[in-house]
């Protein structure tokens, strides 16, 4: 039975190599019997063009590309196009660069095919990953796509654009033509001092418009340097302001115990009076069965999650407790709420992956709405609890044994 | 070890309240016991390749994860991973009724017990 133009799904590859981009034309397009549309992209700023013209179901990247490195592409596509499946293909097959690219949003990890058993077996898998329902959840709307994230984005895509800012009172616009930035205008300042100044503002919002000629052209440099040069300024004025940002942000997601905090109060957007996640597990299977208080009860108020099994939570004697870090963010990414966190970026990464992953598992099995997961390690306990409005970790670890004289 | 622990699942008896069990090994192969119709064989490798990926990006992040619990509507899926990298995985029921928490927690035991020849 013909394909109908409808029901072909559109796939893109990125591979800096135009032999093996060939290839893959060649054979998918004879294996897929035309239910695939193929594109194909040399470079990443080609195959942004190509995702904005297009309704892509799926790209496949090779990671290990010059210019911009793929894990940043991949990074960039999650937070633009969340709902876009991405796979990784690489010849580069590194367990921690592996666990990199997935918790940035890749739904797979493939090894590049060295033979046509291989090409088989990567079409194969591509074919069932597209038959996969995209579905809107925390995943979707959970990344609010950042100013500086735009502006890279029309810039390798070597677009043309207008971005309006407006955060209260100020409000600005930049000038993009053929990926360059030419103008930038707010208030009194222009050029430089005005696009330092749009990207340092907090809060406010931006649209995206068809480009106009701006009134004159005051910005000739190229835009990385632009952006990093107003990074730099943002992180200068940023070490000015009082210690509470200070602590810098450290690469993992677990960072050394701390000392042991008091009970976290004055949740900014969440009243306190409610729990802070609703329970919906009900009468669980596996909890504590004998009704005793579980030390963990600290956490299970706090969050509204009940704790692991007596028999688990025993194993690795993680009693007595204390809570290490909180983060509440909304689907939008926003953070509500934070408590001795040294990354939210990072958990909100977390968060966004456990979202993917919790649907990814589900897939053919009737397993019902997701959740938590709660991640027990032999000092710590993590409980990532992702809903429609709002995503929450909280980190507790086995507090330290009080001295005895 | 692989061998030991194929062993070990063929001597599984039925544990009351689980839906199917598994096994993933470092090279990607799994063993799947299911005893629901609900609980496929093909949709329990790719769960347990879900698994195994959040181990690795757990990991990745330096936390440290013995356990694991995945706690939807209808089922439980609580894991646990060995220091080899040998996860085994069980869907359970929610329902503290139904489910031989016991012996469940018992094969988690014999599991991070079991010890064989390297392989």
């Amino acid at each position: 039975m013909a394909t109908t133009v409808q029901h072909r799904r559109r796939i893109l590859f990125v591979d800096d190599d135009p032999r093996f981009l060939e290839m893959i034309e060649r054979v998918m397009s004879v294996w897929s019997k035309g239910s695939w549309e193929i594109h194909l992209a040399h470079n990443t700023g080609k195959a942004l063009s190509i995702i904005q013209e297009h309704p892509i179901n799926l790209v496949a990247i090779d990671v290990q590309m010059p210019v911009v490195d793929g894990l940043q592409f991949l990074t960039l596509l999650n937070r633009k196009y969340p709902n876009l499946q991405k796979v990784v293909l690489t010849g580069y097959a590194n367990d921690n660069y592996r666990a990199a690219c997935l918790s940035n949003g890749a739904e797979l990890f493939l090894e590049k095919p060295t033979n046509i058993e291989g090409l088989e077996s990567i079409f194969a898998t591509l074919n069932e990953i597209i038959k996969w329902q995209p579905e809107e959840g925390f995943r979707g709307v959970l990344r609010r796509v950042g100013l500086q994230e735009v502006l890279q984005m029309e810039c390798l895509s070597r677009n043309s654009s207008l971005l309006e800012i407006t955060a209260g009172n100020e409000q600005g616009e930049i000038y993009i033509r053929d990926g360059a930035i030419i103008h930038a205008v707010s208030g009194n300042r222009k050029g430089e001092p005005a696009f330092n100044y749009l990207l340092a503002l907090k809060g406010g919002e931006f649209r995206l418009k068809p480009f106009e000629e701006p009134p004159e052209q005051t910005i000739t440099g190229s835009w990385e340097f632009l952006l990093m040069e107003a990074a730099r300024m943002r992180d200068e004025v940023g070490q000015q302001a009082p210690a509470e940002d200070a602590d810098p942000a450290g690469s993992t997601l677990h960072p050394e115990p701390t000392a042991v905090a008091p009970t976290p109060v004055g949740v900014a957007g969440v009243s306190p009076a409610e729990p802070l996640v609703a329970d919906s597990a009900g009468d669980e299977a596996g909890m504590d069965a004998a009704g005793v208080l579980s030390p963990l009860t600290d956490t299970t108020r706090l969050t509204g999650v009940a704790p692991f099994p007596t028999a688990m939570a025993a194993e690795v004697d993680i009693f007595p407790t204390s809570i290490d870090e909180v983060l509440v963010c909304s689907v939008q990414g926003d953070v509500l709420y934070e408590w001795q966190c040294r990354n939210s970026e990072l958990w909100i990464n977390f968060l966004e992956f456990v979202s993917q992953k919790s649907r990814q598992l589900g897939q053919g099995l009737a397993l019902g709405r997701f959740d938590r997961l709660e991640i027990l390690g032999p000092n710590s306990r993590i409980v990532a609890q992702v809903g429609s409005s709002r995503g929450v970790i909280v980190r507790s670890s086995k507090a330290a044994p009080k001295l005895v004289r | 070890m692989k061998e030991t622990i194929k062993e070990w699942m063929v001597q599984q008896q039925r544990v009351a309240g689980v839906f199917a069990c598994g096994v993933r090994f470092p090279d990607k192969t799994a063993l799947n016991e299911t005893y629901s119709r609900g609980f496929p064989a093909v949709a329990l490798d790719n769960a347990w390749r879900c698994v195994a990926d959040a181990y690795q990006v757990l990991s990745l992040h330096r936390i440290p994860a013995v356990r694991m619990r995945w706690v939807y509507e209808n089922a439980l899926l609580q894991s646990a991973r060995r220091n080899d990298g040998i996860i085994l995985a069980l869907f359970t029921s929610r329902n503290a009724d139904e489910l031989d928490s016991k012996r469940a927690e018992q094969m988690f035991a014999e599991f991070h017990a079991l010890r064989g020849n390297a392989g």
